[in-house]
């Protein structure tokens, strides 16, 4: 907004330079002037005024585009305009002939909206769809497109965590649409349909304690690149895409060459260096407040004290057989770990982009290189990436486009946690390692450090991979007769990627298995091809029609690979050198898997007088996933717009500039399963003969379900757009309500089937919801503007049906009988081994279900009057849990609701301010109302007396036995206290947040360059530069199991996130 | 549109020998498995047997003080296991009966295979958790999550199984080695109907005589080996003329027991959990019955390396040698049978496998059976085989155990419990064995008994006060298959749980 306001002051200064200069000049002699005005698609433009600049002499191009005029100097000036053009003026310099090629106004370019399989003119628009137009500034300092749509659309969510680069991000729109897990939208770039969001390499590592960090699928497409971003939300404009547009759909236009006025390339380069840093830490026991800890509690189970304090230091204290305690004479190292773990880091990015128009072609190329360094020493990515976008008007009637993206990365990732907790997870361990560290020996500075200590998660530990991702679409486009054409797209997105886990011996997994090495590769390459026709014309000023026809064909082909080895003899060469592991745990196992799917697909837009708009649109869908029968889906949708703008006593108001209110309904699909789940699977594994050799296995892995069909989302939507005060405030309000059918789920099944889930259609969710979003440019002046835009997003979700028996629910003493599931247990370690949420009828998704408690017994009174625990009577100083069916003992039964991990609503608003040069932009985005699972305290907030280091508080705070109990009593539970491993409100938190999450300063140099630099523009950026949260975790935002759909809220695996300032520089050629 | 997967399809699997035989592996794969005899097994039934603490202490609120909760993972796995097995033999079976392979005896060897195993796991179901959903078909999206059945239904597809493979291994010849033959079936029917027997039911004494029945069938079918030691070094203990069962390992397809019985960090890979050791009580008695047996130090352990982080290793010595009570290294003597006899080891994985049935066992029950059904007289041979043995297993001969003799029906039938403990310890027997003989035998015998000895001190962490409670002569029915399955609810629990 802000770019287009400034060329507009900048066109009209230019403007009465020009005609100062013509009106100089004339009165001198005559010149005649011939040429054709021709349309970037070579076609001559009929009826352009072109006009010498200062006088009334005039001409009106032909029906061929061609013109003549008569001028009075051979440097006179000729403008050329054209309703929906830019006016061009041209000095003569003594020519005769003069060719000119129309640029496309680009306001009215913005007034075109990208939908499935076409555009459409903004008025015609009937669902909701929201426009994310980034300017280049802004989308070069994101690595990702998910990333750059964090807070900026109402009903679009965004976790992430930059902590780690290139660790996956989830998106959801509008809610949570299934029970499965993976609710990504469809993004689909340039028309190809690039559906991976959640896509990684199957996990090698066989072992189930083990959880592969998540990584960001949807590589290979650069912000920097990226035109605008369409956000399809509602089902009348995503039914289109049929069976994947449950989840929303997200429209990428990749950028292409444009007219420049002098005629000449755009070359732009830029750069950026970012620093960043660990953006919050954990509160825990420094090295005294441990010794401290660990001396009482030793003291309170009759040991004596191990640890003795002077001047600072602290040294240990051994007893000889008759007790007689020595101090030693060297002290401890003291380690505050995530100090000594988390550091800076400092990445950069560089590119170049060059695009231009010339006669029938236009070209756009870009390059890049970035190096992103995470917070972890070890964590880092060099991504390098080049996108080439030609058009060529091959003909006046036929046009050719094609677009082509390449881009490599290879990093290392640092352990993001894992399924265990523990010593296995190294987030968990730079919490609670022990800050107090000896020596070996005295002559030494080796450090006495035990299996996996968070040193050896930086050296004992690789997580690496390498992708290579290629997108390449090619369109042909053919008019047929007048507003007719037809359309052949065909693209390919294919992706490489390979990972590979190394465990050295200094961390647990590796020091079992004396080294281990998981290799896995992805190899997926997936095509498109579509058939349409599309036809718009508007007859009779009246009626404007606007329709697609279309057949498409879309599959893909993944193959997995996985290897895994252990007992490596030799150990330096980690993962380059597999074949040095002795024992093979996992032979070279291929899986491919191929999936098809044909569609028939037609919309029609229709527009009367442009007041009453009318969409309709079908698809039908046939997936190879399900069996013959179920196979093809039939998706509708309709939608009507009234623009109340266009209507007399509406315009006579004067008031509106924009008046419109949209109805729409649609049903989507979904089939997110994985392919072969109709039919019965075998997979091989190993049993050994009487000699020791091994010998094939084959067994059945699934129960096949042959009736699976699709998962189907009703969606209604009805909206209001409206615009004031010549369009400087505009608002678009939404409310839905879309209900999902026939949940594709995994359901647990009772394991005595043989197998832990099946998978089916059962089940029934809902949401609804309302969306606000209000932009506003409250100054717009020469030297100085300000805008300001905000919205927000209220949803709410409900489990409507289950198709499962009920069984019996305690709350506060009063049985129900309830149909519900539960979720899969969070760890498989000693903690959290339990289900976090619970889907049940009648409630929200995923409510947390677990012990409620109040406080902690304070004395022996209380804890007498209270309930056992899984039978052991409590003491005072325990926690006291609230005994929900009153029958004297705490356990299963007593499990209720203790937190809901949905918001109330989410927000995000943004500033823009511009004085003369200097630029300042602001984004928050905000959470409000959802609580998180916080499963680290479930260790660090009890001092349950090992050798862990806790929270600060946990022991400071700790109960006490004393004569009289504390005015306020104790928040946290006596030293000893163990058991912690119970999923309780205590670990529930408020998971609300504001953040600041971008601020950018950006200044134009104002010096005239010559040498062809035209521009140059700095930018100082901060990212994340605070969080106001009560989440006493690293983040609110949770990105544990983010494609895990039984596990909502939870803060399993969360790593810290990072602040980043980054300044970077952009230069225009 | 069609799909075209690349895994191998029950056509290709079920309709020649050779796939049908990858099928039957996999049955055997799922008994190997981590959750079967793999590890879960042995600490379900081993630490809530009563004979064994562990210095897992999660474990020793739980499990080990036998109060097994509903949800507890092992009471989870283990149930899941057998029933991944039981799924597996009907794929097998019922894939045959659709197969071009239905009525060719060149197969009856692999479907007596399968009948065995399944009636072999249905059997150690029933033992342990009282009652399950009995099915014996494949399980299709239509025909999921049966109701329980009764454990009599149960007994009696046990028994139906174990005689149908008894009857298609025996008409086929079959005996691969590795594999049960017709007399592993003969042996399974033993154990099952000594288990009807000792319940005191009305049929008691029927029970014992068809149990005699099938046990003289096995009699001289197998030879005890002759030094007790050999049957725990991999290098001797595989496959011998003594294994009635044996699930097959090698260090890629490890079993976990050295990870479970050895000592932590007591291999210099430091891999090593030490999740299982005897009481003291258990140690005691064996001491006190025959101090000079020569399987009591291929049963015990009491003096183990240990390695430290900086690879320095040092002798330590537990009980009896070792005093205080709270040490999770030493204050109870550890399982030698499956401890790494090489400590220089970097991990675990071991080539060894586990030898389910045994024939020392079947001379055992014999003597056990003849004792009940005719006194002592005749079984004094069946058991003198077995104690004759091990006084050869010394590298001098020892006097100890001496031959029995003399004794009333009542002292043998005492002596005769008391001696598959000395035989048998740790073999995965242990729970069901002390069991047989009902509630009041397993309070007397064995709760009473560690109660009651002297050295323990239930005030401290490591010592467990066991609870006088007679549910757990069954574990729970695990509370995923009463939430997730919807035919079976909360009513369907066990007694006391």
């Amino acid at each position: 907004m802000l770019l287009t306001y400034k060329l507009t002051i900048m066109k009209r200064v230019f403007l009465l330079l020009l005609l100062f200069t013509s009106c100089l000049v004339y009165g001198q002699g005559q010149e005649r002037i011939t040429g054709k005005v021709t349309d970037d698609g070579g076609g001559g433009v009929p009826g352009v005024s072109v006009t010498e600049k200062g006088t009334l002499n005039g001409a009106i191009t032909n029906f061929n585009g061609e013109y003549f005029i008569e001028v009075s100097s051979k440097d006179a000036v000729l403008s050329f305009s054209f309703i929906g053009f830019e006016t061009q003026e041209i000095t003569i310099n003594g020519r005769t002939n003069i060719d000119v090629v129309l640029v496309e106004n680009v306001t009215e370019i913005d007034e075109v909206v990208i939908v499935g399989y076409g555009e459409m003119r903004k008025s015609d628009v009937t669902g909701s769809i929201a426009k994310v137009k980034a300017s280049d500034e802004e989308a070069r300092q994101y690595g990702s497109v998910d990333a750059l749509l964090q807070g900026r659309v109402s009903g679009v969510s965004v976790s992430s965590n930059a902590g780690s680069p290139g660790s996956a991000i989830s998106v959801r729109i509008r809610g949570i649409n299934s029970l499965r897990g993976n609710n990504e939208p469809l993004y689909v770039v340039d028309g190809i349909i690039i559906n991976s969001a959640g896509e990684d390499v199957v996990d090698a590592v066989s072992e189930a304690n083990e959880l592969q960090s998540p990584q960001n699928g949807l590589t290979g497409i650069n912000p920097r690149d990226i035109e605008s971003i369409e956000i399809l939300k509602d089902a009348s404009a995503t039914a289109i895409y049929g069976s994947r547009g449950a989840n929303g759909v997200v429209l990428i236009t990749t950028k292409q060459g444009k007219t420049s006025k002098s005629g000449k390339a755009n070359i732009s380069a830029y750069g950026s260096v970012e620093l960043s840093w660990m953006a919050k830490d954990v509160d825990l026991l420094g090295a005294q407040g441990y010794a401290d800890y660990q001396n009482e509690y030793g003291m309170q189970i009759g040991n004596q004290p191990i640890y003795h304090t002077d001047h600072g230091e602290i040294y240990p204290i051994t007893y000889d057989a008759n007790g007689v305690p020595t101090i030693g004479a060297t002290p401890y190292q003291q380690i505050n770990w995530q100090d000594e773990i988390y550091e800076m880091g400092i990445s950069h990015n560089e590119g170049l982009t060059v695009s231009g128009v010339s006669k029938k072609t236009k070209y756009y190329f870009s390059a890049g290189f970035t190096n992103q360094k995470g917070i972890v020493e070890s964590s880092d990515i060099k991504r390098g990436d080049l996108r080439l976008n030609l058009s060529q008007n091959v003909s006046s009637k036929l046009k050719l486009n094609t677009r082509l993206s390449m881009m490599y990365q290879s990093g290392n990732f640092a352990q993001s946690g894992s399924k265990m907790g523990g010593n296995r997870s190294f987030t968990k361990q730079v919490m609670s390692y022990r800050p107090l560290v000896g020596f070996t020996d005295e002559e030494n500075d080796d450090l006495e450090l035990e299996i996996s200590n968070p040193y050896a998660w930086l050296t004992d530990f690789e997580d690496k991979s390498k992708e290579l991702r290629i997108n390449a679409a090619t369109s042909l486009e053919y008019k047929l007769v007048k507003g007719l054409k037809y359309k052949f797209n065909a693209g390919l997105d294919y992706r490489n990627k390979d990972r590979s886990k190394w465990h050295g011996i200094g961390i647990y997994k590796g020091q079992k298995d004396n080294g281990s090495l998981a290799l896995s590769y992805l190899d997926r390459y997936s095509y498109v091809i579509d058939n349409l026709l599309m036809f718009k014309r508007t007859f009779n000023e009246d009626h404007s029609i606007n329709t697609t026809l279309g057949i498409t064909y879309d599959g893909s082909h993944i193959t997995n690979k996985i290897y895994e080895v252990k007992d490596f003899p030799v150990k330096t060469l980690r993962a380059e050198a597999p074949e040095l592991g002795q024992t093979i745990l996992t032979p070279l196992t291929i899986n491919p898997a191929e999936e098809t799917m044909q569609s028939y697909l037609g919309r029609v837009n229709y527009s009367y007088r442009n007041r009453y708009v009318f969409t309709a649109s079908f698809r039908a869908d046939g997936s190879s996933k399900f069996a013959k029968g179920n196979r093809f889906g039939y998706f509708p949708a309709a939608a009507f717009a009234w623009r109340l703008s266009e209507e007399n006593f509406i315009k006579g108001l004067n008031v509106f500039d924009n008046f419109k209110l949209r109805l729409g309904w649609g049903k989507t699909g979904n089939q997110g399963i994985s392919p072969y789940q109709t039919i019965s699977n075998f997979s091989s594994g190993f049993y050994v003969d009487a000699n020791g050799n091994p010998i094939i296995a084959n067994s059945s892995s699934n129960i096949a379900n042959p009736n699976l069909t699709w998962e189907t989302t009703n969606q209604y939507n009805t909206g209001l757009d409206l615009s004031f005060f010549n369009g400087r405030l505009n608002s678009t309000l939404d409310m839905y309500y879309k209900e999902t059918v026939d949940l594709l789920q995994n359901i647990a099944v009772g394991k005595s089937n043989g197998y832990s889930y099946m998978t089916t259609n059962l089940g029934e969710i809902e949401n609804k919801g309302i969306e606000l979003a209000v932009n506003g440019i409250v100054i717009e002046k020469k030297d100085v503007s300000l805008e300001f835009g905000g919205h927000i997003s209220f949803n709410r979700n409900k489990v409507q049906k289950l198709g499962l028996n009920p069984s019996s629910v305690w709350s506060d003493g009063v049985e129900s009988q309830e149909v519900f599931y539960l979720g899969n247990n969070v760890s498989t370690g000693g903690y959290f081994k339990a289900p976090a949420n619970v889907y049940m009828e009648g409630q929200p998704i995923g409510m947390f279900w677990g012990y409620k408690t109040k406080g902690i017994y304070q004395n022996d009174e209380e804890a007498t009057a209270g309930s056992s625990f899984l039978g052991n009577p409590a003491v005072a100083g325990d926690v006291a849990f609230i005994d929900q069916n009153n029958d004297g003992n705490i356990n299963d039964l007593d499990k209720t609701f203790i937190g809901n991990p949905n918001p109330d609503f989410t927000y995000g608003f943004n500033m823009a301010f511009r004085y003369k040069n200097l630029s300042i932009s602001m984004l928050f985005e905000g959470v409000y109302g959802n609580e998180v699972a916080n499963g680290y305290l479930m260790e660090l907030g009890f001092a349950e007396g090992n050798s862990k280091n806790i929270l600060k508080d946990a022991y400071e705070k700790a109960w006490r036995p004393s004569d009289s109990t504390s005015p306020d009593g104790y928040d946290y539970p006596r030293l000893g206290y163990d058991d912690n491993e119970y999923f309780t409100d205590r670990i529930v938190e408020d998971g609300s947040y504001l953040r600041l999450s971008n601020l950018t300063i950006g200044y134009e140099l104002p010096i005239k360059w010559k040498n062809g630099l035209e521009k140059v523009n700095l930018y100082l950026t901060g990212k994340n530069l605070f969080t106001l949260t009560n989440y006493s975790g690293y983040d609110p935002q949770v990105t544990s199991f983010m494609f895990d759909g039984t596990i909502m809220g939870v803060d399993w695996t969360g790593t810290p996130n990072a602040t980043s300032v980054m300044c970077g520089v952009n230069l225009t050629f | 549109m069609e799909e075209n997967p690349s895994f191998p399809s029950e056509e290709t699997l079920f309709n020649n020998r050779e796939g049908l035989e990858t099928v039957l592996n996999g049955c055997y794969s799922s008994v190997a498995n981590y959750n079967y005899y793999g590890a879960d097994f042995h600490y379900l039934t081993d630490m809530s047997s009563g004979l064994y603490n562990t210095n897992r202490d999660g474990s020793l609120k739980d499990i080990a003080a036998l109060n097994p909760p509903a949800s507890l993972n092992f009471v989870e796995n283990v149930w899941k296991a057998f029933y991944i097995t039981i799924a597996r033999s009907n794929d097998l079976i019922s894939g045959v009966a659709g197969s071009a392979l239905a009525d060719e005896s060149e197969i009856n060897d692999i479907l007596g295979q399968a009948y065995f195993l399944r009636s072999f796991t249905y059997f150690n179901l029933v033992r342990l958790y009282g009652k399950g959903p009995l099915i014996t078909e494949k399980i299709t999206s239509s025909t999921i999550n049966y109701p329980m059945s009764t454990s009599e239904e149960i007994y009696a597809q046990v028994i139906a199984d174990a005689e149908k493979a008894y009857e298609l291994l025996s008409s086929s010849g079959f005996d691969m080695e590795g594999r049960p033959n017709q007399f592993a079936a003969k042996m399974l029917l033993t154990k099952v109907y000594m288990t009807l027997a000792g319940n005191g039911t009305a049929g008691e004494t029927e029970y014992w005589q068809k149990a005699y029945d099938e046990a003289i069938q096995v009699y001289g079918e197998f030879n005890l080996v002759p030094d007790y030691r050999t049957l725990w070094f991999e290098e001797t203990s595989n496959n011998t003329g003594e294994s009635i069962f044996e699930v097959q390992a090698n260090i890629e397809n490890t079993l976990n027991l050295i990870q479970i019985f050895t000592a932590s960090s007591g291999v210099k890979g430091r891999t090593t959990w030490g999740r299982l050791k005897p009481n003291l009580e258990v140690y005691d008695l064996h001491d006190v019955t025959y101090p000079e047996d020569p399987r009591f130090h291929a049963t015990f352990h009491t003096e183990w390396t240990k390695y430290k982080a900086n690879g320095s290793t040092s002798i330590q010595k537990t009980y009896p040698k070792f005093k205080k009570r709270n040490n999770k290294d030493n204050s109870y003597p550890w399982s030698y049978k499956y401890y790494a006899k090489d400590h220089t080891i970097i991990n675990f994985n071991s080539n060894m496998n586990l030898v389910v049935y045994r024939y020392a066992d079947l001379l055992l029950m014999l003597a056990e059976i003849e004792n009940e059904l005719n006194g002592p007289e005749n079984a004094y041979q069946y058991v003198n085989e077995v104690l004759a043995r091990a006084r050869q297993s010394a590298d001098i001969p020892s006097v100890e155990p001496q031959d029995w003799s003399g004794m009333t029906q009542e002292e043998f039938r005492v002596a005769i419990m008391h001696e598959y403990q000395f035989e048998l310890l740790t073999e995965g027997q242990d729970w069901f064995t002390l069991r047989r003989r009902g509630y009041e035998y397993y309070k007397t015998n064995v709760i009473d008994v560690h109660n009651n000895h002297p050295k323990y001190d239930f005030t401290i962490l490591r010592d467990v006060e066991y609870p006088d409670n007679d549910r757990i002569m069954l574990m729970p029915i695990p509370a995923s298959e009463i939430t997730a399955n919807p035919n079976i609810s909360a009513n369907d629990q066990n007694l006391g749980y």
